[in-house]
């Protein structure tokens, strides 16, 4: 599709683009990579650290500390969000700080900030899912999908 | 270029220093952390939880046990090696099928949950310094059976 489009261009401009492609700076993507797994590894450390808390020192199980953990997660990124320092993670870490649960929360909470302006119905109520809406409702699909799948599965499959 | 290299050393320490340990690890079976239960009074006899830990010394792959057991019911905690956590939930399985053959009059329950482990841990400390009666044991044990089933 894009070659197709660039063919269609005038000469000057994909004589531009040529141009343009041996000047622009390439993306380090593997030390952008390495960047993201360390650094949502240690997201995931140090979520690990809070859900052994929760089995040590509370009445969780292994199989019931998750939910806790993950309010406990979100909870930690609204103040960092709110402080303006996962920003800063966001920008060092990239997809590392976007994928655990944490950008989830951290996407919630700055539209929220963000559409403050606007009045706390039609601006922060009608923002704050704007990214996080469509993550809830796909999820949600999709696990229904699965259930049913499983379901079927179980039921007629014998499995 | 130089928190490049930085990184991709740091990243194949780490991936080497990972797989490393895995290969030597011991096949014997001595280190596994069991006590027996020496308990003479009747109320709280725990000779089927021993006999449970017995059975279950013989898997190599089991680190750690601890069971409890009062009136038809039998609870068994156990810990396994770390690298042979993917097969938690076979061993597991496993584990109760032969036990529920080993004890067809007890109520048995197996879990891996290392909250289980801990709890039937600190109630074969009490019931060793026999510092609890045999109606807390069942009322703990039952709490502990109900733990065990909780999802969410």
């Amino acid at each position: 599709m894009a070659d197709k489009k660039k063919k269609n261009l005038p000469p000057a401009a994909q004589r531009y683009q040529t141009f343009a492609k041996h000047r622009e700076v390439k993306r380090p993507l593997l030390k952008n990579c390495i960047k993201a797994f360390l650094v949502g590894g240690f997201i995931c450390f140090i979520g690990q650290i809070i859900s052994t808390m929760y089995v040590y020192f509370f009445g969780f199980t292994e199989q019931t500390a998750g939910n806790p953990t993950v309010a406990t997660l979100i909870f930690i990124t609204m103040f960092l969000t709110g402080f303006g320092v996962y920003d800063r993670i966001g920008q060092f870490a990239g997809a590392g700080s976007a994928v655990p649960v944490t950008g989830f929360g951290n996407a919630v909470i700055s539209s929220a900030i963000e559409h403050r302006a606007e009045g706390f119905i039609l601006g922060v109520g009608g923002n704050m899912f704007k990214l996080a809406g469509p993550v809830i409702v796909y999820g949600v699909f999709s696990a229904f999908v699965i259930a049913l799948i499983k379901t079927i599965l179980i039921k007629w499959g014998g499995l | 270029m130089g928190v490049l290299r930085f990184f991709v050393i740091l990243a194949l320490s780490m991936m080497l220093v990972g797989c490393g340990t895995d290969n030597n690890a011991v096949d014997t079976n001595e280190d596994i952390d069991y006590s027996m239960i020496s308990s003479s009074s009747n109320s709280l006899d725990q000779s089927s939880a021993n006999q449970a830990k017995e059975k279950l010394k013989k898997y190599e792959d089991i680190t750690k046990i601890h069971a409890v057991s009062h009136s038809k019911k039998l609870l068994v905690a156990f810990e396994i090696k770390h690298h042979k956590r993917f097969q938690l939930a076979e061993l597991n399985k496993k584990v109760q099928k032969k036990l529920d053959k080993e004890f067809p009059d007890l109520k048995v329950e197996v879990s891996t949950d290392k909250k289980l482990v801990l709890e039937l841990k600190t109630l074969e400390e009490k019931i060793e310094n026999q510092d609890i009666s045999a109606k807390k044991l069942k009322k703990e044990v039952n709490r502990l059976i109900k733990l065990k089933k909780d999802k969410t």
